[in-house]
């Protein structure tokens, strides 16, 4: 900063600062032709739409979702990611049957929603979850 | 003007007497494109130069006011008011300026620190000290006003650089006119002193 401070101070730069305002004015006054400005704005516009047509199936299901829904699938999402992330040791792993009810939570959610009534495989739990999620905009 | 820009601007407006904002933004807003590409030619220019005032630069200008408009084109909808829209058209602007103003003051300092004699040696023989001592001042200028406050630096950048009358500079900020001019004061005495304007009690400081 001291350094900075130091370097602008040196005289005759500010001195001329009132003539640069009335050159950098000048020239404000009379910028130079951009023909092709329309153009490109249309060609940002253009890329941004086609990027939201690619994301349109994920908003139709957000939209889908209520919020409890969305909620309780997000989190359903992530707390099977994390346990994906992070194997228990076999050990540890109490022995259950195939099929694992998830928490009531999840499930309400997602009925609530109008998706589906899951019953979910530990061992493939993501895939599932997004199976899930997808089948509304396969079938729809 | 060039040929395929006026014929743009006729095919957009098809008639002779040029619509208000307010019926353009509710054309767009219904999913009209040429209403609002009408819109991005009425204000093209002034957009430019409100943004050429931030970075001194007429390309860089050029494409932070594009991407202005597509911010704008996108928030269509978060518009209360469609009679406000120039000064909201501004306001985006003015925040994408400060942004690219700020990555503009960092490449000057290092420009400051790393390029001397290579940058020198672009330039031409003749009046060549007085080209180079230019180029330093505008640099120290956007270092300096990128440490402004916010308020007073785009004060400062709309009367002193842009040109805009005290008016409209208080109907760009959304602040009473004596607001404005304050502002501007506050911000022009700052630079001085930072740029160590003799008389302003030179030195720095905040």
């Amino acid at each position: 900063m001291m350094r900075e401070e130091k370097r602008s101070s040196r005289p005759g730069e500010a001195g001329k600062l009132d003539a640069l305002f009335d050159a950098l004015r000048e020239e404000c006054a009379a910028p130079p032709a951009a023909p092709g400005f329309l153009a490109g704005f249309r060609a940002r516009r253009d890329a941004w739409l086609e990027r939201q047509d690619q994301a349109a199936p994920w908003r139709l299901l957000a939209l889908r979702l209520s919020p409890v829904g969305a909620l309780a699938a997000g989190a359903a999402l992530v707390m099977t990611l994390n346990s994906g992330a992070q194997p228990i040791a076999s050990e540890t792993v109490p022995e259950t049957s195939a099929t694992a009810e998830y928490p009531d939570p999840f499930v309400a959610g997602l009925e609530e929603a109008g998706v589906a009534t899951v019953a979910m495989n530990d061992d493939d739990a993501g895939y599932e979850l997004l199976a899930v999620l997808y089948e509304p905009m396969g079938t729809r | 003007m060039p040929a395929q820009k006026a014929s743009d601007r006729e095919s957009i407006r098809g008639s002779t007497d040029p619509p208000e904002d307010s019926e353009l933004v509710l054309r767009a807003s219904a999913g009209d494109a040429t209403a609002f590409e009408a819109l991005v030619l009425r204000y093209e220019t002034p957009l430019r130069k409100l943004v050429y005032g931030y970075v001194l630069n007429w390309e860089v200008a050029e494409d932070v006011a594009q991407d202005a408009f597509l911010l704008a084109f996108r928030k269509l909808d978060h518009l209360g008011e469609s009679a406000a829209f120039k000064s909201w058209l501004y306001r985006i602007a003015i925040n994408r300026a400060h942004d690219e103003l700020r990555r503009s003051a960092r490449w000057s300092r290092r420009l400051d620190r790393n390029v001397g004699d290579e940058a020198l040696a672009e330039l031409p023989a003749a009046g060549a000290e007085s080209a180079v001592e230019s180029r330093l001042l505008r640099r120290a200028l956007v270092r300096e006003l990128a440490r402004l406050p916010k308020s007073q630096r785009t004060a400062v950048v709309l009367k002193d650089v842009v040109g805009m009358k005290y008016v409209e500079i208080a109907e760009c900020l959304g602040c009473p006119i004596g607001t404005a001019q304050i502002r501007v004061h506050r911000g022009r005495q700052k630079l001085r002193r930072r740029l160590g304007e003799p008389g302003s009690g030179a030195g720095g400081g905040t």
